[in-house]
């Protein structure tokens, strides 16, 4: 029998979660923590990393590496009230370092809190905005994403709650984040009763979006589940299943690989969570909890199969599938500026570089936060749309726009820039080979440039570009029309022909390539693609990889 | 025939250990010689001297001891030690010959150890008309203020009507002089010449003595080439503390000694020395002192040494501290280091490592953030796991809103403290004197009163017995 991987033990024997985190908290021997209470971290939200920036500085200096953490908060949804935004733009600035990551996740990511300032950032975020971080990472469901459907309030505000429900139905069932962090009471872990996660929790990360067609910037099928609102008559009559989506790879690992979710049916929306529930134990008792490398759901799909999967998935939740429904998705990247929404309010999308709120930006979202009363929305295309502004309080709003002139650098900038994704990577993230949220804005100027310069018109200059820092899709880069990405600093594989709508993943093109190589490809695609008329990923699909 | 009034103002002079000694000395005289003159012998006996020294690192102790010694053997007179550090001001009144030996710190000041005292006597009403005194003033001649905490102590007896003996006597580093001033006590306390056998003089002067002590006050003047100058403080520290380097081969020092630098400068002033406390261990960094200098703004010195590039030379000599010195190897010690005051103790523990000491230590440090002050932060928690720290606390007060220094760290271990302190370790104390050490001293007295159950005049004597049984040791500045 092939050994446990070393995860398993850790998540057994943590007692709920607990493991030694409250002692090591408090050791300020060092500004990191031992691996295992590190891993465990991962389920309060939090993940160990230091600034590889600083590694060599400090080293000479005597010093550590500068561990610090990174927060996800727990947003379901990525909605957040004005007073909620508040805090979370106060927390940054006290606590971590005075920026706030939208993630592809929809929620807000912190980066360099020191772990002297991880109690203080979770007590202000859960005492004055009722926010946490529980199973923001790790092995559980994670933040529950759904499409920013603003423009239909009651259909957005069902999916909503039903993102709220979801996540709080699969929170593990353990006081640990309340004991550890909050000053909580103290509860006997052999008191504590799991039903779902047992003590092992599942093999490995589990997401789930909720799509609202036709706008796919939850990129549905690029997830563990996949529920795909079907709206009937205006409202919603139920939700097409997905299963076994997951982009992570790792490079050299010919066993791992992107896949799109299998569409397996339709369900009635009081039969979600009961089908969720089958879904998550079938992947609990049958993921591969030896290599974890193999054990996202979709590796658990194509080793049992997809027709195993959905009996398994009858027998245990008795529910029947119903055929899918038909749905349209028409695009992936939401509307910038103003628009209307069914019940007559105003929205506003505002355009977030790589999802990183700095500077003159964030000064914005917190002056709004103060002075308008409204919903803050993150969209998984790591932007910001302000909802339910009331029509007295337009003047105001538009006040602060022009203030920090957004609307303005807004307007300037081209569709490409502004459907472009990026992750972390350097200096913060651990996994990165490469540059992504740091490089990818000056590529992009330069991609900008060529095209302007090649005559290609406006629709030929908007194309999907993603980029990530390492093969496991954080950026979800393997469905952009050009992915780029990291496999060592300054190098990225290059993957072309992924579509529109998110339904049909990229392949690799090129492998290796420098900032030169990558604009020297281009010029040459771009020179044929000038006499296209079909989007840049449908061209490359078409000239590369269709008859393949 | 017996004035029993004066014989009783006598008694009341004397303290019970005094009495106890007069008893057992009658009973012993009476024994011998029923018929003997006793009461004369008394008088000549009973002369009451008593040596206060003022220290900062240890050299007025020895030389207090010596003296001593000196009486004793040349007077047969037995005199009393004090340590001003515990000296109670009312015990003042309770000797008839009082010598000072003061030693004065940095720029004319009076050592830690002198303070009690010396604002005793610069308040009191009280006058010691009754006491006839003199003073050893020790300084270091490169001062401007050569000798000063001395010939303050020497003004302040006269201002109290006490009667002085002798000119206050000068001494620089190289202790040149003190015989001569032995020899002239003797002469005011004997009423006459005393007569020396040839040879018996006590050994002054440069020549090392095996023990140390005072005898080995460092004067030997040598070149240090720097070998390494790193700001350990990182981006964002409000400090910029600089580990120096230096390669000396053949210079003799050991764990807690200073070294002595005269920072030269581009305008021409020629400028007193400044001493750091030495943070390297001769045992381990072979050939090398290291030095934690922490730049200010306007220090001359530490300026001057932070900019030193590599293989530059500076000017410098061994300043010993006899009084900050490593225990017995089997010894446990606690070390409180507050910013640079972490100096010594990186010696210390590294020595120890080297030497294989099987002693517990237990090191307190406190900076202000974790992230940019922790000096040495990579080689302490090698130290740590390695098992030469047996415990480390660290106090970084702008890590919380709460302002967390060393000395909260020892109150949050109280119990662990006293246990470690009743089993007989050693307690250093390195940093800033105000308010660091104060404070440090504040916590120690509370936790001996709470932990022992005994409240805080115990905790006072406690503490003076640590301090007369050199278990509390200070190098603060």
């Amino acid at each position: 029998m092939t050994k446990e991987s070393p995860v398993e033990k850790i998540k057994k024997e943590s007692r709920g979660l607990r493991g030694n985190l409250a002692v090591e908290v408090k050791n300020n021997i060092t500004l990191g923590m031992t691996e295992d209470s590190a891993q465990l971290m991962k389920l309060h939200g939090t993940y160990l990393q230091d600034d590889r920036d600083t590694r060599q500085r400090r080293a000479e200096k005597k010093l550590e590496n500068l561990y610090s953490f990174m927060i996800r908060l727990r947003i379901p949804a990525g909605v957040v009230s004005s007073k909620q935004w508040r805090i979370i733009d106060e927390i940054s600035s006290k606590y971590a370092n005075d920026t706030i990551k939208i993630t592809t996740r929809q929620t807000v990511q912190y980066h360099g809190v020191f772990k002297h300032k991880l109690k203080p950032t979770f007590q202000e975020a859960y005492k004055k905005a009722g926010l946490d971080a529980i199973a923001a990472c790790g092995d559980v469901n994670r933040n529950v994403i759904a499409t920013s459907c603003v423009w239909n309030k009651s259909v957005f505000d069902e999916v909503v709650r039903l993102s709220t429900e979801i996540s709080e139905t699969f929170l593990p069932k353990t006081n640990a984040y309340h004991e550890i962090w909050l000053d909580g009471e103290q509860v006997n872990p052999a008191t504590e009763k799991d039903d779902l996660y047992k003590d092992a929790y599942l093999p490995r990360k589990f997401k789930i979006a909720i799509a609202v067609p036709p706008l796919n910037d939850v990129d549905v099928y690029a997830h563990d589940v996949g529920l795909i609102a079907i709206i009937e008559n205006g409202n919603i009559a139920g939700y097409n299943i997905t299963v076994g989506g997951g982009l992570g790879t790792t490079h050299g690992n010919e066993k791992t690989y992107a896949r799109l979710g299998s569409e397996i049916g339709f369900v009635t929306p009081e039969n979600i969570i009961p089908i969720l529930r089958g879904i998550l134990e079938i992947q609990r008792d049958n993921g591969n909890r030896e290599d974890r490398k193999q054990a996202r759901l979709k590796y658990t799909i194509d080793h049992l199969s997809l027709q195993w999967f959905i009996d398994e998935l009858k027998s245990r939740s008795d529910i029947e599938l119903e055929q899918v429904r038909f749905y349209k998705f028409t695009s992936r990247v939401e509307k910038y500026g103003f628009e209307k929404s069914s019940d007559g309010f105003n929205y506003y999308t505002m355009f977030v570089e790589g999802g990183r709120l700095r500077g003159k930006q964030k000064e914005a979202t917190r002056e709004i936060a103060k002075t308008v009363d409204c919903q803050f929305v993150m969209t998984c295309n790591q932007n910001l749309v302000f909802t339910q502004i009331l029509a007295e309080e337009l003047p105001q709003f538009r006040k602060i726009l022009e203030k920090y002139r957004i609307e303005e650098t807004q307007n300037n900038l081209t569709q490409t820039r502004k459907s472009s994704i990026a992750c972390v990577a350097m200096p913060t993230c651990p996994l990165a080979l490469a540059e992504a949220e740091r490089y990818l804005p000056s590529l992009i100027e330069k991609i900008d440039e060529m095209m302007l310069l090649k005559d290609l018109t406006a629709q030929q200059r908007d194309i999907d570009i993603r980029m990530t820092g390492c093969p496991n899709g954080c950026g979800r880069p393997y469905l952009a029309e050009i992915g780029f990405i990291g496999k060592s600093a300054g190098r990225y594989n290059m993957l072309l022909g992924g579509s529109k709508d998110g339904s049909r993943l990229n392949k690799i093109y090129k492998e290796n390539l420098n900032e030169e190589e990558i604009l020297s490809n281009l010029s040459e695609l771009f020179d044929e693609y000038k006499n296209s008329t079909l989007s840049f990923g449908e061209f490359t699909y078409n000239k590369f990889f269709k008859n393949v | 025939m017996l004035n029993t009034q004066k014989l009783k103002e006598l008694l009341n002079n004397l303290n019970n250990q005094e009495q106890i000694w007069l008893y057992g000395y009658l009973d012993g005289t009476l024994a011998q010689n029923v018929e003997s003159q006793v009461l004369p012998q008394i008088s000549v006996k009973f002369t009451k001297v008593g040596i206060l020294f003022v220290t900062e690192t240890g050299n007025s102790k020895k030389i207090a001891q010596e003296l001593s010694a000196y009486i004793k053997k040349h007077l047969n007179i037995v005199s009393k030690i004090y340590n001003a550090q515990t000296f109670k001001p009312k015990q003042l009144k309770q000797e008839e010959y009082l010598f000072v030996i003061a030693s004065t710190h940095g720029e004319g000041e009076v050592p830690e150890a002198g303070k009690t005292l010396f604002d005793f006597l610069s308040t009191t009403d009280e006058q010691f008309n009754n006491i006839s005194y003199a003073v050893l003033a020790l300084g270091d001649s490169s001062y401007p203020l050569y000798c000063k905490a001395g010939l303050d102590f020497h003004e302040l007896f006269t201002k109290k009507k006490a009667i002085p003996l002798l000119q206050p006597k000068l001494i620089d580093e190289n202790l040149t002089g003190v015989n001569e001033w032995f020899e002239e006590v003797a002469k005011v306390i004997g009423g006459g010449a005393p007569c020396f056998a040839d040879g018996d003089r006590v050994k002054r002067g440069g020549e090392p003595s095996e023990q140390g002590g005072a005898t080995q006050m460092g004067k030997v003047e040598f070149e240090a080439k720097v070998i390494e100058n790193i700001c350990l403080s990182d981006v964002g520290s409000n400090k910029a503390v600089h580990h120096i380097a230096f390669e000396t081969d053949g210079v003799h020092y050991e764990c807690g000694d200073a070294l002595s630098v005269v920072p030269i400068t581009n305008d021409g002033k020629t400028h007193t020395p400044r001493l750091y406390s030495i943070a390297s261990s001769p045992q381990y960094h072979l050939g090398e002192i290291h030095l934690l200098v922490a730049r200010i703004d306007d220090g001359v010195c530490s300026n001057y040494l932070a900019e030193l590039p590599l293989d530059a030379k500076i000017e410098c000599k061994i300043s010993r501290n006899n009084l900050f010195k490593l225990p017995e190897n089997d010894r446990n010690v606690i070390m409180i280091g507050a910013g640079t005051g972490l100096a010594p103790f990186r010696g210390f523990l590294f020595e120890r490592q080297v030497i294989g000491a099987t002693g517990k230590n237990w090191l307190f440090f406190g900076e202000q953030k974790s992230t940019t002050d922790f000096y040495y932060q990579t080689e302490l928690q090698e130290l740590l796991a390695d098992g030469t720290i047996t415990n480390l606390s660290l106090a970084f007060s702008r890590d919380s809103d709460q302002k967390v220094y060393v000395q909260h760290k020892m109150m949050g271990q109280a119990k662990e403290f006293f246990t470690w302190i009743e089993a007989g370790a050693i307690l250093y104390v390195c940093g800033a004197k105000d308010p660091m050490s104060r404070d440090v001293e504040n916590t120690l007295l509370e936790i001996i009163a709470v932990q022992s159950g005994k409240g805080e005049d115990f905790a006072k004597e406690y503490l003076n017995n640590m301090i007369d049984n050199d278990r509390y040791k200070k190098d603060v500045y």
